[in-house]
């Protein structure tokens, strides 16, 4: 019997393996993401390796795949490596994941023992990274940053983000002119974040609230923070069927991620409520926009902040400009779009 | 006045009121709580409010009944969670396949789905009892390794099935205003609860949890029982994954079932069950986990700041376990 069960225990550590080893066939390419926004500060001169002869190894550090939205950002990093194989055969680029913040400082660690010769990281903690940023700059090791900006005063070559306030103050916009064109001028609204504790959660609300507060066409129903939620569907659903208990009319509802919008447009359908006329996302998902493409006039879901996971792929070839020695502005913030019926088919491409 | 008759002329209420907080204390802490809540926030103990209650505690619910199982044979299951995942990404995978007419592919789905789960929680108890291995290892382990595969299978990005009201009622639906997944978890602790309290089986997980070498020497077959108790908490991780997953018919495999073991430990423990083993009830754990998932319900009636959801639960907890303290 234990003989038996070592075997089934073996085999299924030899599928684990063989699975993990398993070379998975490159994806499509899809076209990059828009133009980024205008130049800020120069970075400092980048160096002049000869991109000829000799070989170079760029670390990439990536974020937790706690969501569809990290998990397509490491879908186009492998994209951009299996294309930078055929334009830059002599890079070698190396991507991983980590399952906790402490993992990823081991991450970002071992491949400055390695030596590599340009490191990118997504910060899961901006804070805890900021050390090893630090090192990274005094060894000489340039540094892009992905999505989470350092902490003030940590040096760094690139930084390449998406703009989460701007996507909630674009949300915000779009509520209010619907406000005032629909609803003669005042609508009670409620907001339901996608956890109160991330980041990118409270700059999305400060984006939004930066259009809401004192507004008067907004009635901002609950909590300024908005709802506790989750950046999944199951947890929209459950927030948003207490929310409906809770408040017998809404007009508006906006959301900090499409995931969670998807389950409060459930819970809404399911409760048969037909008071709520709009209801905004953030992200950028494809069941979003197939949704726009219909363009059912009955449909709540109107809008979506584009927060495309595009910039993971630019990281890449930006990366290896570094290395060629071609200048960029320091900051490259890609610019938030409101993407609803009327232009999805613009955007769609950046849909995930 | 002799003691004997000191004690028969013991108020017969006062007696009444012993009995009730020794043997059901946790649900006089949820009754206590309620109230409170009701006093400051009318709307909480609206019907529908408190059906919407139960509904968000079932399915968590039922995964919790089956942790009842393991925490009093002295083991427990960090894998719940993960297996939700694991599970439900066969549910929904088979549930979507255009190829399989739909009145084939969602009770196929259900039940490959359950039986994955049940097949999980029989390997953990095996790992755990053949091999000797902590099953805080085991499962730990286990739940890691089917998350990782889940993540692998669908590339970590949320999968979708066929959105068609057959499935998506199964967790959204109801007899009436009492939703589909509130009678499931009534029934499912209806059957464990008798079970546990008046099957052999029963009195068997409580006698390996109390004293595993006594049990041995009596005669239970101490590893069969350890290994059916996981297996019991397998096949409700697969109920709980059916009625959790049919709701959105889809699934992240990244976020799917993630801390629903802290939930359910939360919930066994708070309800009574000593994490030591040998004591239990599963009408303990159906109140334990009501305490646990009222937490959000409270945030939004209340309008609290989110900030502040950790401390609330937090502090409901304590309430709950200071409340039952047997001195």
């Amino acid at each position: 019997m234990k003989k038996i069960l070592s075997l089934v225990l073996a085999v299924m550590l030899l599928m684990t393996l063989v699975a993990a080893c398993t070379e998975q066939p490159a994806p499509a390419p899809a076209e990059p993401a828009p133009a980024p926004a205008e130049p800020a500060t120069p970075a400092e001169p980048d160096p002049e390796p000869d991109p000829t002869d000799e070989t170079f190894t760029i670390g990439i550090v990536l974020g937790i795949m706690s969501n569809d939205f990290h998990s397509q950002m490491r879908v186009n990093v492998d994209e951009a490596i299996a294309d930078a194989a055929v334009s830059n055969p002599n890079v070698t680029i190396t991507a991983v994941n980590p399952q906790t913040p402490d993992e990823q400082l081991n991450q970002i660690e071992t491949f400055l023992n390695q030596g590599v010769d340009i490191l990118v990281m997504m910060p899961q903690d901006a804070a805890l990274v900021a050390p090893l940023a630090q090192q990274a700059y005094n060894d000489g090791v340039p540094t892009i940053i992905i999505n989470r900006r350092l902490p003030e005063g940590i040096p760094y070559t690139h930084f390449i983000a998406g703009d989460n306030v701007d996507g909630g103050r674009l949300a915000g916009e779009y509520i209010v002119a619907y406000i005032n064109e629909h609803l003669d001028g005042q609508a009670d609204v409620v907001a339901i974040n996608m956890g109160s504790g991330m980041p990118i959660a409270q700059d999305r609300q400060a984006g939004f609230m930066s259009v809401a507060a004192g507004n008067p066409a907004i009635n901002l129903l609950g909590p300024e923070e908005g709802y506790e939620s989750g950046p999944n569907r199951e947890s929209g659903l459950e927030t948003m069927q207490i929310v409906l208990l809770a408040h017998p009319h809404i007009d508006i509802v906006f959301t900090h991620d499409d995931e969670t919008a998807l389950g409060a447009l459930t819970a809404i359908q399911d409760a048969g409520r037909t008071d709520i006329q709009v209801m905004t996302g953030f992200g950028g998902t494809l069941v979003a926009f197939e949704m726009y493409q219909e363009n059912d006039p009955d449909l709540i879901l109107r809008g979506t902040s584009l927060y495309s996971p595009w910039m993971g792929y630019d990281a890449v070839f930006l990366a290896i400009d570094v290395l060629l020695g071609v200048s960029h502005p320091q900051d490259i913030i890609q610019p938030s779009v409101f993407v609803t019926p009327a232009n999805v088919n613009e955007f769609f491409h950046l849909g995930f | 006045m002799s003691n004997t008759e000191a004690v028969k002329r013991e108020n017969p209420f006062l007696g009444a009121c012993k009995h009730v907080w020794k043997n059901y204390s946790i649900i006089v802490v949820c009754v206590v709580l309620f109230i409170i809540v009701g006093i400051f926030e009318p709307r909480f103990l609206q019907l529908n409010n408190i059906i919407l209650i139960l509904r968000h505690s079932s399915i968590v619910g039922i995964i919790a009944l089956g942790m009842t199982f393991v925490i009093i044979t002295g083991g427990i299951d960090l894998s719940s969670g993960h297996v939700v995942a694991f599970s439900g990404a066969a549910l929904i995978l088979i549930q979507g396949n255009e190829a399989i007419p739909i009145h084939i592919a969602i009770p196929l789905a259900i039940v490959v789905a359950i039986l994955i789960a049940t097949f999980v929680g029989c390997v953990n108890g095996t790992l755990s009892t053949k091999f000797k291995i902590p099953a805080f290892i085991v499962t730990l382990a286990i739940g890691i390794i089917v998350r990782s595969l889940t993540m692998f299978s669908l590339r970590g990005a949320t999968a979708g099935g066929r959105i068609v009201p057959e499935f998506t009622q199964i967790g959204l639906g109801g007899i009436g205003p009492i939703p589909y997944s509130l009678i499931v978890w009534i029934i499912c602790a209806i059957v464990l609860g008798f079970v546990l309290k008046f099957t052999k089986f029963g009195s068997y997980i409580y006698a390996v949890g109390g004293n595993e070498s006594a049990a041995h020497y009596s005669g239970i077959r101490v590893n069969r029982i350890k290994i059916l108790a996981f297996s019991i908490a397998g096949l409700c991780v697969g109920i709980a994954t059916v009625l959790d997953m049919s709701r959105m018919a889809s699934i992240s495999p990244a976020m799917a079932g993630t801390m629903y073991e802290f939930d359910a430990i939360t919930a066994v423990v708070v309800g009574g069950t000593s994490l030591a083993g040998g004591r239990g009830r599963i009408i303990g754990t159906v109140f334990g986990m009501i305490l646990v998932t009222v937490v959000s319900n409270i945030m939004i009636m209340m309008e609290f700041s989110p900030f502040l959801s950790g401390a609330v639960k937090g502090g409901i907890i304590l309430f709950a376990v200071l409340m039952q303290r047997k001195d």
